[in-house]
């Protein structure tokens, strides 16, 4: 095991993922990730409308391979959900996760399919690819933030892994009393979908803190 | 410890998969496989081929019998009334356009009645402005697909081969296995069942069939009618044992679809041409099951609501009670073929669809069969394309469930007003012919009620 010094991954954070590991994909389990898998189809169609728009793509919206050419990063991949839909839709993908059960997990399911077979899995963080001074045209960090230790330094690393004119694509649980209601109430403790104690409430982060994070 | 067992579990995994994908070799395996080659088969295979998310796909249609070289000589037994949706699907696939060149009948009128009284419904403008339906050859549907089917590289046709076994996966990992008669084994990622109502597929699937034989058959032929106007008009007469209709070829011809019990079809199928133009005739008008009663409560209504509609600014075809034609002759010999209900639960298993009469068979006595099929191929499509856009395998479970769901939710209320309608035409019993009856004459005088319906029968 890894000791990590990058001071934004949190070990114990990392640890409710990589106990899950072998579920990844099996959508029917109780350690939360059905409910990543029933997230995936709006997450990618957003992605995917947000490209064509912003690289001014000269296809059809429903085109077979829209990302083809693209140099896409998935920080904090997991199992891979997004890693391997966005790979289907053609891209070059890097992905990366601090837990190495996690890269084992995706790994294994990338190689079932031709399409996903390629996929570059590496156990590193955000920080190692910018020491290494790598950049992305698209950068996704879905559903990664709220388990982060510093927030501001996290999506400055991001910020520096885009090419200029490049995307990056951030997701997040809103830090109101809704999303308190639904996500730890309602899913963790009563209806039991994600293992309690996944999400902390105190780390949801709202959107102006957000956009005021990247603007610095 | 624990990161032993994982390894291992994992390498046992790269193992299953190594045997699997070396023995789907590059040139054994497809993304899609479409088993049936019927009208709704290669439909589906064009559809497919034609959607530009699907660009990169290599497909494949099994069909178990030659291919067919179309006869146009005389006119093919079988036919098919297509809706509007229908005619649209045909025209995206660049299909109607050789239906349009060869041969085809409108129907701009349909009128519907009763044997037991003179209750009837008509639909269709008053002016024939309109097309309703039209009347094709199923061999023409088929070979029109066939045409443009050959235009689209990645779509591959293998004729003369029959599917001996499916394997569906236990997970998403593994590919479906098909295996042909030859021994051979082949893999994809989606199988499509479109082989009929027998389908093997639906077998493999085990899903619950609800099934229900009518007992009858439906004697087909072609006939000459009687000259007269314009023939854009579909007629069917509700028979105590079951309806009778004629279709509209041509100016000259009409195709025969009488359904009745299976003794009385296959004595039908016995008669020389002359005695068996007589009996249909006779079917069309005699008045021997008329029931007097009602007949004349239905009469009463009938010109009560005549007077009811007088002011009304719609021109309703119904005013005008038309006649039939009257069959001079029949061209070759009668055919038929059985009649049955049939209802697969799960249209879906685990990369695996059923689409067409696979999934659900009908009464022809109000011309849905091939429409149901029709509509199949298009949600189908729809979904694959929907799960290949956001990035998921396009076998996905996700997304074929709501096919199932979006397809069960229009065909079993189309379903269950055809097998109603065959139960309630199906007696003799007075009162329910009276409820019948009347109930026909007041439907038949709501032309927004029956614009509605009409409407709804078309996609």
């Amino acid at each position: 095991m890894r000791r990590y010094l990058s001071t934004t991954v949190n070990a114990g954070e990392v640890s409710k993922f990589t106990r899950a590991a072998k579920d990844w994909w099996k959508p029917q389990s109780n350690t939360g990730v059905g409910l990543l898998h029933q997230l995936n189809p709006i997450r990618v169609r957003y992605i995917r409308e947000q490209v064509i728009q912003n690289f001014h793509l000269p296809i059809e919206s429903d085109s077979a391979w829209p990302l083809k050419g693209k140099q896409v990063l998935d920080v904090g991949c997991g199992g891979g959900i997004l890693s391997e839909s966005l790979a289907r839709l053609g891209a070059t993908m890097t992905s990366v996760d601090p837990g190495a059960a996690n890269i084992e997990a995706a790994k294994q399911h990338a190689l079932t399919d031709d399409e996903t077979a390629e996929i570059n899995y590496l156990c590193a963080t955000a920080e190692d690819l910018c020491k290494q001074e790598k950049t992305f045209d698209i950068v996704c960090a879905l559903e990664v933030v709220e388990h982060v230790d510093d927030v501001p330094k996290f999506i400055h690393q991001l910020t520096q892994l885009v090419k200029p004119n490049g995307l990056l694509f951030m997701s997040t649980i809103n830090r109101s009393a809704l999303a308190y209601l639904t996500t730890i109430v309602a899913v963790e403790q009563i209806l039991q979908l994600v293992p309690n104690g996944t999400h902390d409430w105190n780390k949801y982060i709202q959107p102006q803190e957000l956009t005021g994070m990247l603007t610095q | 410890m624990k990161g032993f067992s994982l390894l291992s579990k994992y390498s046992n995994t790269i193992h299953n998969w190594r045997l699997n994908y070396s023995t789907a070799s590059r040139s054994s395996h497809y993304d899609i496989i479409i088993s049936g080659g019927g009208m709704v088969g290669f439909a589906m295979a064009c559809r497919l081929g034609r959607s530009d998310c699907l660009a990169n796909k290599r497909i494949l249609l099994l069909e178990s019998s030659n291919k067919k070289q179309l006869k146009l000589d005389s006119y093919n037994h079988r036919v098919s009334a297509l809706n509007p949706g229908s005619k649209s699907l045909l025209e995206s696939l660049g299909a109607w356009q050789h239906i349009e060149k060869t041969r085809f009948g409108s129907v701009k009128k349909m009128q519907v009645w009763d044997a037991c009284s003179d209750a009837a419904v008509t639909f269709g403008k008053a002016d024939l402005s309109e097309d309703i339906a039209w009347i094709v050859e199923n061999d023409l549907v088929q070979d029109s697909l066939m045409k443009e089917l050959d235009k689209i590289e990645q779509v591959e046709v293998q004729y003369k081969t029959k599917v001996t076994n499916y394997r569906l996966p236990q997970n998403a990992d593994e590919l479906v296995q098909v295996t042909l008669e030859d021994g051979s084994c082949l893999t994809t990622d989606l199988i499509i069942g479109a082989d009929g109502f027998n389908s093997g597929l639906r077998q493999t699937i085990k899903t619950q069939y609800i099934s229900y034989d009518y007992n009858q058959m439906a004697v087909v032929a072609t006939l000459r009618i009687s000259e007269g106007d314009e023939n854009v008009t579909a007629w069917q007469r509700f028979l105590p044992t079951g309806p009778i209709a004629l279709l509209p070829l041509n100016n000259e011809f009409s195709s025969l679809v009488w359904s009745t019990d299976k003794i009385t079809a296959k004595s039908l199928l016995d008669l020389p041409p002359d005695v068996f133009t007589d009996r249909i005739n006779q079917a069309l008008w005699n008045n021997d099951d008329r029931n007097p009663m009602v007949q004349n409560v239905s009469e009463r209504i009938f010109q009560m609501l005549k007077v009811c509609r007088v002011n009304s600014l719609e021109g309703n075809a119904s005013d005008i009670r038309q006649l039939p034609p009257s069959v001079v002759e029949i061209k070759g010999r009668q055919a038929a073929f059985p009649l049955g209900l049939g209802h697969a639960v799960d249209y879906i298993s685990n990369k695996a669809a059923l689409i067409g009469d696979a999934a659900h068979r009908v009464h022809p006595l109000a011309g849905q069969g091939v429409n149901l099929g029709f509509g199949d191929v298009i949600a189908l499509n729809d979904t694959v394309c929907e799960a290949v856009n956001n990035g998921a395998d396009h076998g996905s479970s996700l997304y074929l469930k709501q096919y199932q769901s979006n397809r069960q939710l229009h065909n079993l209320p189309v379903m269950a007003s055809v097998h109603g309608l065959h139960l309630l035409y199906g007696t003799t019993w007075t009162p329910l012919v009276m409820l019948r009856s009347i109930g026909l004459n007041v439907f038949d005088s709501l032309s927004s009620v029956k614009s509605f319906i009409t409407q709804r029968a078309s996609v």
